[in-house]
C-alpha cells in the first residue's frame, strides 16, 4: 500500500542575493515501502527543503527522486500523498471539521462523517468540529493537520514536526495512533523531527543530517519490536539507539557547539 | 468577556462621541445663527421628507449601477492579474489612469457623448474603480504561500487553489474596498448631477446653493452624507460577517497602493525598472489615446461635439491660433496648481499636525475618531456647495475644498504609522531618557514617512477634482471654471484638450511624489551616514 522511494544524489541550492546556500548536498536514501524514517538534524539542515521536495513541491538542482519508480508530482497530481507542514498552515476562514476535509475535496471525494469524526476523536479535538483556526491553540492546530495529513488514507505521509508544540502526554497518545494507523494500513511515512527520543520510537530508520551543507551523515537502523508501547521507553535497547543518534549528531555539530560555548 | 466589555465601551464612546458632536453644532449654530440640527429637522418637517428621500433614491438608482459594475471588472482585472502576473503593472497603471480622470473634467464629455443616466453611472464607477482595483489586488496577493502550496501538495489545480483559497483570502481586502468605494461612488454620481440631471441631490444641492438657501443645502449635504453613511454601515456589517475568522483591519488605500506599485519595482533591476515604467506610461498613454478615439466611433456621437485626439493635436497646433490657445490653457493651469497647492498645504499641515497631536495628548484621538469616521463615510467633495455657502465664494473656500479632501487620507495614514510603531523602538527612547517628542522625532516621524507619501499621492488627483470644483463652482477662474465655459460656448475642441491636459498633469504629479519620496529619502539617509 505504501510506496518505496529512492533518492539518488539530490541537491538543491537558494540564492540569497548574492550568496548561494547549499540547502541540500548529494542526498542518498532508500526507503523501503511502508516503512516510517524519521529525519533529524539541526535547524536549517534542509528537512523542510528534502520533504517539499518529496511532496512535488520543488524540484532538486541535481539528482533524482523516485517514489515507486515515478515522479513526485504524478503521485501529488493523483492525491496519494498526505502533508502535514512544521506552520499547521490551517485555512483561517475554514473550521477545523472543513479543514480536514480539505484534500477529500481537492480529491474529488466523500467520506463517512464517521470516519472524520473518527479521525477528530483520534486527535483529541470533539467538541471542536466548529471551531476556526484563530480560536485553537497551538497544539490543537498541530493536531488538526496531522488529523488533515490522514484523512485521504494518502500512500506516502511526510510530517514537518508535526508534535513539536504538543506536550508529553498528548504526544505520547499521538505517536501510538500514528503507529495503530500504520499497523492497519503501512503508509511509507517520512517524519521530521528534532527530538531523538520521538526518531528512535516511531522509526524504522533515523536519518541523521548535518548543515552548513546540508547532508545526510548516517541512516541508523531501528531494530525495537513492534507494537513498541510505554515500556519500550524503558527498554536498554531504546536508550543505546537514543544514545547512538545524539552522538553522531553531536559530532557533526563541532561548530554549532564551539559558537554557543559547549566544551568539547 | 473582555473583549465583549471592550465592545460596549468602544460603542459608548461612539454614542458620546455622537450625541458631543450634535450638541458642539447646536452651539455653534446658536452663536453664529447659522442652522443648527434642530433647524435641519424643521427643514426635513416643511420640505417633507420624500423631497430629499426621492432625490437620495434616484442619486443611488445611478451610483449603485456604477458602483456594482465597477468592481465587477475591478475583480475580473484583478484576477485576470493575478493568473498573468505580467500583465499586473500593466493593468494597475490603467487603474491610476481612471483615478487621475478628474470627474469634473470628463463629466462634461460624458455629457455630450452619453445620454440619460449613462453618465452618472459612468462617474460613479469612475470613481469607485480604482479603490476596487487595489483591494481585489490586494486580497488576492494576501494569501500567506503556504495556503496555495497546501492546496497544490493534496493534489490541486492552480484553479482549485484560485477558487478555494486565494478568493476566499481576498474577501476581507474585497469588503474594506467595498466599504469605503460606497461613498465615492454617491459622489460620482453626484458630480454628474452638478453637472446636469433632472433629479438627484446633486441638482437639489445645486439649486438650493444658487438660492442661497442655507438649511437646505444644509439638509440635502446630511442627506447625502446619511446615504452613504447607510450604504458604509451595511456594507461593514456584511463583510463582518462574510469574515469573523479575519481581523477587522480597514484598507489603507494609500499603503496598499504603494505596496503593490513598489511590489513590481522591486523585481527589476533600477535601470530595467525605469525602463519597464517608460514602457508602461506609454503603453497607458496609448491605451488612453485608443479608449478616446474607441469610445467616440462607439458612442456615434457627431464629430463636431465629439473630437479625437488628432482634432485636439490641431487645435492646439494651429498655425494662427494654436500658441495663443496654449498660452490660454497654461495660464488656467497655472492658477489651478496654486490652488490645489493651498489645498494641500492646507491639509497636510492639518493632518500632520493633528495626528502629532494626539500622539502628544492621546485623548485628543479619541475625540477625532468620531469626525474621521464620519468624513471617511462622506462624499466629501460634495460638500463643496454648502462650504461655498458657510464661507463665500474667496480664495478661503479653494483652501477649504482642499483642505478637506487631503486631511482625510493624510491623518489616517499617518495616525496608523505611529500607531505601529514598535513597542521596543520606543521603550529604547524612554530607557535612554527620551520624552514623548524625542520618540516622535526619533522614530516615529522619519517611519510615518513613506506613508505620508503613499497618503499625498492618492490625495493629489483628489485634490485636482476638489480644486476644479472649488473653481467652476466658486472663484470663477482656472481650468475649472473654463471647462464648462468651453461647454457653453460649444468650443469642443478646448474641452477636450483641458481634459486631456488635466488628466495628464494629475498623472504626472501622481507619478512625481515617487520621485520626490526618492530624494527626500535619499536626502536624510546621507545627513544620517
Ligand atoms: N525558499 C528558500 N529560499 C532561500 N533559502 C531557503 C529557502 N528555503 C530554505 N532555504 C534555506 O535552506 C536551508 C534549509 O532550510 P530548511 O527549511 O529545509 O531547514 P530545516 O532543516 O527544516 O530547519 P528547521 O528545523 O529550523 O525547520 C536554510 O539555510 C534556509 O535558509
Ligand atoms: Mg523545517
Amino acid at each position: 500500500m505504501g510506496a518505496a522511494i529512492a533518492v539518488r544524489g539530490v541537491t538543491r541550492t537558494f540564492t540569497l542575493g548574492a550568496r548561494s546556500v547549499v540547502a541540500l548536498e548529494a542526498v542518498n536514501l532508500e526507503i523501503p515501502a511502508g516503512t516510517l524514517v524519521s529525519l533529524l538534524g539541526p535547524s536549517g539542515c534542509g528537512k523542510s527543503t528534502l520533504l517539499r521536495l518529496f511532496a512535488g513541491l520543488d524540484k532538486p538542482d541535481g539528482g533524482s527522486i523516485l517514489i515507486d519508480g515515478g515522479d513526485p508530482n504524478e503521485l501529488r497530481a493523483s492525491h496519494r500523498i498526505g502533508v502535514a507542514f512544521q506552520d499547521s498552515s490551517l485555512l483561517p476562514w475554514r473550521s477545523v471539521w472543513s479543514n480536514i476535509c480539505l484534500p477529500l475535496e481537492l480529491a474529488g471525494r466523500t467520506a463517512e462523517r464517521a470516519d472524520i469524526q473518527g479521525l477528530i476523536d483520534m486527535v483529541g479535538l470533539s467538541g471542536f468540529e466548529n471551531a476556526l483556526p484563530a480560536q485553537l491553540s497551538g497544539g490543537m492546530r498541530q493536531r488538526v493537520a496531522i488529523a488533515r495529513a490522514l484523512v485521504a488514507t494518502p500512500s506516502v505521509l511526510l510530517l514537518d514536526e508535526p508534535f513539536g508544540a504538543l506536550d508529553e502526554v498528548v504526544r505520547l497518545h499521538l505517536h501510538l495512533e500514528l503507529q495503530r494507523i500504520r499497523a492497519a494500513r503501512p503508509v511509507t511515512t517520512l517524519l521530521v523531527t528534532h527530538t531523538v527520543s520521538e526518531a528512535v520510537f516511531l522509526s524504522d530508520q533515523v536519518v541523521v543530517m548535518a548543515s552548513r551543507p546540508g547532508r545526510a551523515v548516517r541512516t541508523i537502523a531501528v531494530d525495537l519490536p513492534y507494537p513498541r508501547t510505554p515500556a519500550t521507553l524503558r527498554s536498554a535497547r531504546f536508550h543505546e539507539l537514543c544514545d547512538l543518534c545524539s552522538e553522531v549528531l553531536f559530532s557533526h555539530a563541532s561548530g554549532m557547539a564551539a559558537s554557543t560555548g559547549v566544551q568539547e | 468577556m473582555s473583549s465583549l466589555r471592550q465592545g460596549g465601551r468602544a460603542e459608548l464612546l461612539w454614542a458620546v462621541n455622537f450625541v458631543a458632536i450634535l450638541l458642539l453644532w447646536q452651539c455653534v449654530g446658536f452663536a453664529t445663527g447659522l442652522p443648527g440640527p434642530i433647524a435641519v429637522v424643521h427643514r426635513l418637517k416643511v420640505d417633507g421628507p420624500e423631497l430629499y428621500w426621492n432625490a437620495g433614491l434616484s442619486t443611488l438608482r445611478c451610483a449603485l449601477p456604477g458602483w456594482v459594475g465597477a468592481s465587477a471588472v475591478a475583480a475580473v482585472c484583478a484576477m485576470v492579474a493575478t493568473v498573468w502576473p505580467v500583465l499586473a503593472p500593466g493593468i494597475f497603471q490603467l487603474g491610476v489612469m481612471s483615478y487621475c480622470l478628474p470627474s469634473l473634467a470628463i463629466g462634461p464629455v460624458l455629457m455630450i457623448v452619453l445620454d440619460g443616466d449613462g453618465p452618472r453611472i459612468v462617474l460613479a464607477a469612475l470613481a469607485s474603480f480604482f479603490t476596487m482595483l487595489v483591494g481585489t489586488m490586494t486580497g488576492l496577493r494576501a494569501c500567506p504561500p503556504f495556503q496555495t502550496m497546501l492546496v497544490t501538495a493534496f493534489g490541486g489545480t492552480s484553479w482549485q487553489a484560485l477558487f478555494k483559497v486565494r478568493l476566499r483570502a481576498a474577501v476581507p481586502s474585497w469588503f474594506a474596498a467595498l466599504r469605503i468605494s460606497a461613498p465615492a461612488s454617491l459622489l460620482g454620481a453626484m458630480i454628474g448631477e452638478f453637472l446636469g440631471a433632472e433629479h438627484g441631490l446633486g441638482v437639489l444641492l445645486i439649486n438650493a446653493q444658487q438660492s442661497l438657501d442655507l438649511s437646505r443645502t444644509l439638509t440635502v449635504t446630511l442627506t447625502s452624507a446619511a446615504f452613504a453613511g447607510v450604504l458604509y454601515g451595511v456594507v461593514g456589517i456584511a463583510g463582518h460577517m462574510c469574515t469573523r475568522w479575519a481581523r477587522d483591519m480597514p484598507l489603507n488605500l494609500a499603503r496598499e497602493s504603494e505596496a503593490l506599485r513598489v511590489g513590481w519595482a522591486n523585481t527589476a533591476q533600477r535601470t530595467e525598472a525605469a525602463l519597464l515604467a517608460a514602457g508602461r506610461v506609454i503603453a497607458a498613454v496609448m491605451v488612453a489615446l485608443g479608449a478616446w478615439w474607441l469610445a467616440l466611433r462607439l458612442s456615434g456621437v457627431t464629430p463636431y461635439v465629439g473630437r479625437s485626439p488628432l482634432d485636439v493635436l490641431h487645435y492646439l497646433t494651429d498655425r494662427t491660433d494654436g500658441a495663443a490657445r496654449i498660452g490660454e490653457i497654461v495660464r488656467e493651469l497655472g492658477t489651478t496648481l496654486l490652488d490645489m497647492a493651498a489645498g494641500l498645504t492646507g491639509g497636510i499641515g492639518a493632518g500632520l499636525g493633528l495626528a502629532v497631536l494626539s500622539q502628544i495628548w492621546p485623548p485628543l484621538h479619541r475625540l477625532l475618531a468620531g469626525p474621521v469616521f464620519i468624513m471617511q463615510a462622506m462624499p466629501l467633495v460634495a460638500t463643496t456647495p454648502l462650504l461655498i455657502l458657510l464661507f463665500g465664494r474667496g480664495e478661503a473656500i479653494v483652501v477649504i475644498v482642499g483642505a478637506i479632501v487631503t486631511f482625510f487620507p493624510i491623518f489616517v495614514s499617518v495616525s496608523q504609522s505611529f500607531a505601529l510603531t514598535p513597542r521596543s523602538a520606543l521603550d529604547l527612547i524612554a530607557a535612554n531618557g527620551g520624552g514623548r517628542l524625542a520618540a516622535l522625532r526619533k522614530v516615529q516621524v522619519p517611519a510615518a514617512l513613506p506613508s505620508l507619501f503613499a497618503a499625498l499621492r492618492i490625495t493629489v488627483p483628489l485634490s485636482m477634482t476638489g480644486a476644479l470644483i472649488a473653481e467652476w463652482l466658486a472663484t470663477g477662474r482656472g481650468t475649472g471654471y473654463m471647462l464648462l465655459n468651453a461647454v457653453s460656448m460649444s468650443d469642443y475642441d478646448g474641452l477636450w484638450a483641458r481634459v486631456a491636459v488635466t488628466t495628464t498633469v494629475s498623472m504626472v504629479l501622481y507619478g512625481l511624489i515617487g520621485w520626490i519620496e526618492l530624494a527626500v529619502g535619499r536626502a536624510l539617509t546621507a545627513g544620517r551616514a
